[in-house]
């Protein structure tokens, strides 16, 4: 069995959201943490995964044009991995065979008879030359930084005064036979280069001619066994091509200048290892078997989603190549599923945004966080985008979704299946079996001693009070497993391997609030000695006992607080003194307003409601927020001007409309306790209890003492349905109906109150009528 | 080899010209220096005949690289003789220094014939390649071969010995003796030779060289392209020959034993 129960609608909506594929389908799964989101998406997710495909493997292999924008090779599942294998065997098999093919017999007598074809060029045109220049007694003679003619005479170079020695006609002869060899070495030496790069142009193709021969062999088994992947064969011929060009660099470093005739071949710029050049960084290896990937990123920051480009250090410079280029969550998870917690995309720097971007374009693009925001300047790449298909669930509470539907503009276009996570299901005999196999399943799950029937019991009996509801169980997971663990410890210290029963669940239940409810005990024992002022018996004009419930660290509890009123004439306000001094919120306030217009259509149709009234929560020095007190207040106010003391051995819980309509409130059971433990501290009298709104009975999921303490009647709790039901109990005076002439009875509250107000009015219209005659005296 | 021949070695004079300075060459010449525990001295030949051809103001320079032709002017070439002989030198101290060698630099000048041989006093004397060549390249590193040139007098058993010494301190070099002797002398020139060189363990290669003319030793050179050639100071081939002709016409360099 699942850990999953009573999610139908979040699975339905699973089930249409894993299965739609058209854009924009991604899903956001909503609900409280604890419901089991993450495992009932995970499970859904790997269920559909299973059935697909797996996704290609994406390679980055380098760009020969431009290695700052390394390309992208997309390769079936596992043959990436392959490739990369082959590549490096290749770059290893190729290191041995291009020194070994430049070092055979056959390429050094081929360079060697190209190099010996130049020299004897060169070797001709200067015995022709120099055989010229013997037969005039000229001599070439190297200088410094060139070549000269030197005039020989018995074997020597001649000087000036050798030369003047000379007659005119010798000298003559001699410089013309000079300046015609000058001439004829220019015009020699002149073709020294055309003669050169003819040979290196041969040397050239020579050397083409056998790298392309080795390369060639080498990589023909890596072009069958990729046989039919167009784009891969594409690429290996551009490697093909490239190794040509560059040879020299397969050969041993010290031969590397290496060529006859002086050629030697520039290095390039040195931009990666030049081993790296022709490896294959597979991105993203898939078992061929496996599926399409379901990934869950824990830690959702722009780099691990979006992948990096690494960098390292060279001579004191940050340089990278595309081998560096790491993966991230997005590149794991295209062609499958990427499970992520909405709140913590979107509070780290720039992955929310550039998720939406990715999901947008349908396409990944590697970019430098840094380099973008400008806080480093250095050599980084600019890799092809890969185009991106993929399922994004996000995860997060309701509020989450809410706010992103409000604010975010292009959420509800990327995320449009909306996955709704209940935290309570209904309670049934059926969904009760369920839950019992459920708590069976938890227990084989995690290794835990089994648990008996009765045990059983109290754990669905404490997942409906999780539920704050009798006729719901709670769906927060995670509370049920903390409670089957911490069962089992009482269990255990009890006696090892025992069962777990009810008294061990029930320990558990205690010992946790016991270890929370510090604050509780404290109030309590205020309320005991008299620090806060709650009377529990007694009757008082004007006073009444409401109910709060504080909620800290994951522990509610009720708080009884005293609510007063006071009325006088006035101009028909309730003043909220808690609004007052800021200390009131606005439902607490529309609470208060809703009392005084309760007031003036109830009792006050036809005349001004001459009313000024206060109410207070006595002893509040914190905030009041919600309306859940509105018919205390209300109550207060009705005693007040009925001038009807209020039993203080009740307290009151509920919200009132216009019309006097009790309504529902959070929190019943933990503010019942409250004001049982008061009343328990002081002594349980038999009349004491609560009045609680009607529709919050089925809510009621109360402690077993409670329980205990109104099935012996020591403790009520009375439903109420609307204001004049409970201001009888309260006071033990009717509230009166208006008869025929449309009155109240005299002594109903209602005629008390009705008969107060009118007394107001009248006193409020002659005060008024006084004020303008001894205004028109006056004047 | 003898340690008692080795001590008599003192001195080994390498003679650097006007061209550029083939540092191979000179790695050979510190190798050997401190075998022999010797001192490695540079001469900078400063040509004079360069200088009085300089006088004559018909004649012009060609450079090769720019491919210009100018006036051979005296005041200029001086300059760049001496700029060329700093660089000598700033070579030859880069290359022994660190290297345990002892080294000192002259400058020397004179016409570069024989009595430069009997100037530079040294037990050997290294003369570098001459002559023209159209365009400088990269010397061919790759198997050595060190060509000595025996005609069984006492001299020339030290040519053996300092090519022996040479080829030891090249990794895989090939040292080749050519025999210089009529037919019937080779094979006693031979058997002499292999018994100077028992001590001798690379690979050594036997030619006969028939005729003993400069022509001759330059197709057996070429054939077997040789690295360098070791020949006795007094070997005949330098006494009917101009040193400047012969060194010219060699394509390799020219170690010269006493």
């Amino acid at each position: 069995m699942t850990e999953i129960l009573g999610q139908e609608r979040a699975v339905d909506a699973l089930t249409f959201g894993m299965g739609m594929r058209s854009e924009g389908y991604n899903l956001f799964a909503l609900g409280p943490s604890g419901v089991g989101k993450s495992s009932l998406i995970r499970q859904y997710a790997e269920k559909q995964a299973g059935k697909e495909r797996v996704p290609s493997e994406w390679c980055y292999v380098n760009n020969f044009d431009d290695y700052r924008k390394p390309r992208t090779l997309e390769m079936p599942a596992g043959r990436g991995t392959e490739l990369a294998a082959d590549m490096s065997g290749l770059i290893v098999e190729l290191g041995g065979a291009i020194p070994a093919a430049f070092e055979s017999e056959e390429y050094r007598t081929r360079a060697e008879t190209i190099e010996e074809g130049l020299s004897e060029q060169h070797q001709k045109a200067l015995r022709e030359l120099q055989e010229k220049a013997q037969a005039k007694s000229v001599a070439l003679v190297r200088t410094p930084v060139g070549i000269t003619m030197a005039p020989v005479r018995n074997g020597q170079t001649m000087g000036q005064e050798e030369f003047n020695k000379l007659s005119e006609e010798e000298q003559k002869k001699i410089q013309d036979d000079i300046a015609e060899l000058q001439e004829e070495m220019r015009k020699t030496f002149r073709q020294a280069p055309s003669w050169q790069k003819e040979s290196r142009e041969k040397i050239d193709a020579l050397n083409r001619e056998i790298a392309a021969t080795v390369v060639s062999q080498a990589l023909e088994p890596v072009r069958e066994k990729y046989y039919g992947l167009a784009n891969l064969l594409s690429y290996l011929d551009r490697v093909r091509e490239d190794i040509i060009k560059n040879f020299q660099r397969f050969l041993p470093h010290d031969k590397q200048q290496f060529s006859f005739l002086a050629l030697s071949h520039p290095r390039e710029s040195d931009e990666m290892p030049w081993t790296n050049r022709y490896r294959v960084n597979v991105l993203t290896p898939r078992e061929p078997n496996g599926g399409a990937p379901v990934v869950y990123e824990d830690h959702p920051t722009y780099h691990s989603l979006m992948g990096r480009v690494e960098h390292r250090a060279q001579q004191g410079a940050l340089v990278t190549d595309f081998t560096m280029i790491r993966a991230g969550t997005l590149h794991r998870a295209n062609g499958g599923y990427l499970l992520v917690d909405a709140v913590k995309v979107l509070t780290q720097p720039f992955a929310w945004e550039s998720l939406k971007r990715a999901l947008k374009a349908g396409r990944l693009h590697l970019e430098s966080l840094g380099e973008n925001l400008g806080l480093i300047s250095t050599a980084t790449l600019e890799p092809e985008s890969i185009p991106l298909e993929v399922k994004v669930v996000l995860m997060g509470e309701a509020v989450i979704y809410y706010l992103l539907s409000a604010y975010d503009s292009e959420f509800e276009d990327l995320f449009k299946v909306q996955v709704d996570f209940n935290d309570r299901m209904n309670r049934n005999g059926e969904s009760q079996k369920q839950y019992a196999r459920l708590i069976a399943t938890l227990v084989h799950r995690h290794g835990l001693p089994e648990v008996d029937r009765e045990g059983v019991a109290r754990v669905i009996e404490h997942s409906a009070r999780l539920a704050e509801d009798n006729e719901k169980l709670s769906t927060h997971m995670r509370a049920v497993i903390d409670l089957l663990h911490e069962s089992a410890y009482w269990s255990r210290q009890r006696q090892e391997d025992a069962t777990v029963t009810a008294a061990d669940v029930q320990r558990a239940i205690d010992t946790r609030i016991h270890r929370s409810d510090r604050l509780r005990e404290r109030i309590q024992e205020e309320i005991r000695c008299g620090t806060i002022l709650i009377d529990t018996d007694d009757e008082h004009i004007g006073q009444i006992n409401g109910l709060s419930v504080i909620s800290l660290g994951g522990f509610s509890f009720g708080r009884p607080s005293r609510i007063t009123a006071r009325t006088r004439l006035g101009k028909g306000q309730v003043l909220d003194i808690e609004r007052e001094v800021e200390l009131g919120g606005p439902i607490h306030s529309k609470g208060v307003l809703i009392l005084s217009h309760f007031l003036g259509a109830r009792y006050a149709l036809d005349r001004p409601l001459s009313l000024s009234a206060s109410l207070v929560f006595e002893q509040s020095y914190s905030g009041v927020e919600g309306d859940s007190a509105s018919s205390a207040e209300l109550y207060a106010l009705l005693s007040d001007l009925a001038q009807a003391p209020i039993r203080q051995s009740l307290a009151v819980t509920g919200s009132v409309n216009q019309y006097g309509e009790i309504q529902p409130i959070g929190g019943v059971n933990e503010k019942i306790e409250g004001f049982f433990d008061c009343c328990l501290a002081r002594g349980l009298t038999g009349y004491q209890g609560v009045l609680i709104p009607e529709s919050n009975v089925k809510h009621l999921m109360l402690r077993d003492d409670v329980v205990d303490a109104a099935a012996s009647g020591q403790f009520t709790v009375c439903p109420v349905r609307d204001v004049d039901q409970g201001i009888e109990l309260l006071t033990g005076i009717a509230a009166g109906e208006r008869d025929g002439q449309g009155r109240f009875p005299e002594d109903s509250i209602n005629g008390r109150v009705e008969a107060r107000l009118i007394e107001y009015s009248e006193r409020m219209r002659a005060f008024g009528a006084s004020a303008r005659g001894e205004g028109e005296e006056g004047s | 080899m003898n340690p008692d021949d080795a001590k008599q070695r003192r001195r080994i004079v390498v003679t650097l010209d006007s061209g550029d300075i083939d540092t191979a060459e000179l790695d050979r010449l510190i190798h050997l220096a401190r075998r022999l525990d010797a001192e490695l001295e540079g001469v900078f030949v400063e040509d004079s005949d360069l200088l009085r051809l300089s006088e004559l103001a018909f004649v012009h320079e060609f450079r090769p690289i720019s491919q210009r032709s100018e006036r051979f002017e005296s005041v200029r070439m001086q300059q760049e003789l001496r700029v060329v002989a700093r660089r000598a030198q700033r070579t030859l101290a880069a290359y022994t220094e660190h290297r345990g060698v002892r080294w000192s630099f002259r400058i020397w000048r004179g016409s570069m014939e024989r009595e430069m041989l009997g100037a530079l006093q040294a037990d050997v004397l290294a003369l570098p390649r001459l002559g023209v060549v159209f365009m400088p390249s990269a010397p061919r590193r790759q198997r050595e071969t060190i060509t000595a040139c025996f005609d069984g007098s006492e001299s020339s058993s030290g040519v053996l010995k300092t090519a022996a010494d040479l080829a030891a301190d090249s990794l895989g070099a090939t040292l080749r003796v050519l025999l210089f002797g009529a037919l019937e002398q080779q094979a006693g020139l031979r058997r002499e030779a292999e018994e100077i060189l028992s001590q001798y363990h690379g690979a050594v290669v036997y030619s006969g060289l028939k005729e003993a003319g400069l022509a001759a030793l330059l197709r057996a050179l070429q054939e077997s392209g040789s690295s360098v050639l070791v020949m006795q100071r007094d070997n005949r081939l330098l006494r009917n020959t101009s040193l400047r002709d012969y060194l010219g016409q060699l394509n390799c360099p020219l170690i010269l034993v006493r």
